[in-house]
């Protein structure tokens, strides 16, 4: 995860240095508080509500190791699909292709969809790592682990999907959110979610992703960039266009 | 095992809402203009088995059938929301126990008539929200069941709240519809015909459907798939304890009718398919017994713009 973090955090900060206009720190605020800013308060509002609903109505029992039997598995065995490409895969590759795409064939707006997935990335990815760390949630069939909530495969996937419609349509769209359901649906199948779990990763996700796009539109501009270095090292450049 | 005699009797309560798919009456998501009324009534056959099993055979089958009516009057608060009342009727209705494994087979049966639950409803058109040529609404319900027993006191009470998102989108031949919906079934309690008291917890169910409305002139016909899951569900009563950790749902439906634009009269078909998980918590219970609940539905739905 933390990898994740810090090669989104790369591409992003990156990649938004070209032709950029305002400071970092005002895209920085002005992206966080997208999902409420922007029309993407609608998906944030419907989510949460969904999210402390199915929440609300989560059993009270004590806990209990959760061991689904095959026919409580809809997904059957292939489950173990959403686990690995749920994670990053889909988001790191759309932004190394479309940045390699936008670089070589001189494609500002391919540059431009990579920054955007890069940031609803990062931010989708970024809250849900810091909401998992804070609340601790048990995962139902894996009690030892303590980062349930919320779900980081449907926040990662949802971001995905979201920034493809946004920018590309819905007739992608539509493949990549129903990619994005298999995944989110795969983790209550394999018992790695409680219901919650997904829905507020899918809300976190769907947020970001839309909230980030509409602030892109607004071509909100910078200069930032950074860079890994040798030895761990992570490089930053700071310009201003005149 | 005999004390799960009537949890799905609940879900009569649900049947009508979750069978509606809001047809767009003139691409309106059914939602009337300022100061107009709409009136949506269904009549139809609601008939549920529940079956509890283990991966190789069934302990105990359920049945549950009614004959029910129901209306909604609707007023335009503005062009964008709405405001309406509702409330369902079972004209008869009646649940049979047709197998016990423990017992052989034991037929037992009670049947009633009465209001099944009433309610509010609101509807709200969402402005162009990520796509101008999506038409997009949210409908919020809320409704209190209540159902007693002819021949006994078995009834129910419960709150439920139904939270829903929908779209929809013309094509040049079809129109494309779905939504998202998220229900909360409140706490039920049941007193049973042999005096035991039953309590079901509340749960919560969130589902996706998607469809394809093809018109012809004033002749339509539809079709959507869903899929759902379902949080944990409860059963308590003094000597059974039921706890079921996850669930599910895949449902279908065909809708045939004929529209103007100031009604629509359709015939709706629906099945759906309810799997949970484990629902003892019995030690001593076989660990794979789980609850499988099979729906189906046929009524006739009007839709007449006042």
């Amino acid at each position: 995860m933390k990898i994740l973090i810090t090669l989104l955090l790369t591409f992003c900060f990156s990649l938004s240095s070209f032709a950029q206009e305002n400071s970092w720190s005002d895209i920085a605020k002005s992206d966080l508080a997208s999902p409420f800013t922007t029309s993407a308060r609608y998906i944030l509002a419907g989510g949460s509500v969904a999210t402390l609903i199915t929440f609300l109505n989560q059993s009270r029992n004590p806990y209990k190791k959760r061991e689904s039997f095959a026919d409580a598995k809809p997904l059957g065995n292939f489950g173990f699909l959403g686990d690995y490409i749920g994670y990053g895969p889909l988001n790191l590759g759309y932004i190394a292709w479309a940045s390699w795409y936008g670089h070589h064939y001189q494609d500002q707006e391919m540059l431009k969809n990579a920054e955007v997935m890069a940031r609803a990335s990062l931010y989708a990815s970024g809250l849900t790592l810091g909401l998992k760390s804070t609340i601790s949630e048990r995962r139902p069939g894996y009690p030892d682990d303590h980062h349930s909530f919320p779900s980081g495969h449907s926040s990662a996937s949802f971001a995905f999907a979201s920034v493809i419609t946004a920018r590309h349509g819905w007739y992608y769209g539509s493949l990549a959110y129903a990619l994005a359901g298999f995944i989110a649906v795969s983790r209550v199948n394999d018992d790695f979610h409680y219901l919650h779990d997904i829905l507020a990763g899918i809300t976190i996700g769907a947020s970001y992703g839309w909230g980030v796009h509409y602030n892109a539109q607004n071509n909100n501009r910078f200069i930032f960039a950074l860079t890994p270095m040798p030895n761990r090292g992570l490089g930053a450049m700071v310009g201003y266009n005149f | 095992m005999k004390k799960i005699l009537y949890p799905h009797l609940f879900l009569t309560f649900c049947g009508p809402l979750l069978a509606s798919p809001e047809v767009n009456l003139s691409s309106i998501h059914s939602i009337p203009k300022k100061g107009e009324w709409l009136l949506k009534a269904e009549s139809g056959y609601y008939e549920q088995e529940v079956e509890l099993e283990t991966e190789d055979r069934v302990l105990e089958l359920f049945k549950y059938q009614d004959f029910h009516q129901s209306i909604e009057l609707m007023r335009g608060l503005s062009d964008r929301s709405a405001l309406g009342a509702h409330v369902s009727y079972a004209l008869y209705g009646n649940l049979n126990k047709d197998f016990d494994q423990s017992t052989g087979l034991d037929h037992a049966h009670t049947d009633y008539r009465g209001i099944q639950y009433a309610g509010v409803t609101y509807k709200y058109f969402l402005p162009h929200l990520l796509d101008k040529k999506i038409a997009q609404s949210l409908r919020l319900s809320i409704h209190h069941g209540v159902v007693s027993a002819n021949d006994g006191n078995a009834s129910i009470g419960g709150t439920d709240l139904f939270l829903r998102y929908q779209f929809s989108r013309y094509f040049p031949y079809f129109e494309l519809f779905g939504k998202l919906e998220t229900i909360h079934f409140g706490k039920k309690e049941i007193e049973r015909v042999d005096g035991e008291e039953e309590e079901h917890d509340s749960y919560a169910q969130n589902t996706i459907d998607l469809g394809v409305k093809k018109d012809f002139k004033h002749f339509f016909i539809s079709l959507q798939g869903g899929f759902g899951l379902m949080t944990n569900y409860n059963i308590q009563s003094t000597s059974y304890n039921g706890y079921s950790d996850k669930g599910h749902l895949l449902r279908y439906q065909l809708e045939w009718g004929y529209q103007t634009a100031d009604w629509l009269l359709s015939f709706n078909y629906l099945a759906s398919s309810e799997n949970f998980n484990k629902i003892v918590d019995d030690p001593h219970a076989d660990p794979s017994l789980e609850y499988e609940w099979e729906t189906v539905q046929a009524y006739i739905r009007l839709l007449w713009r006042l």
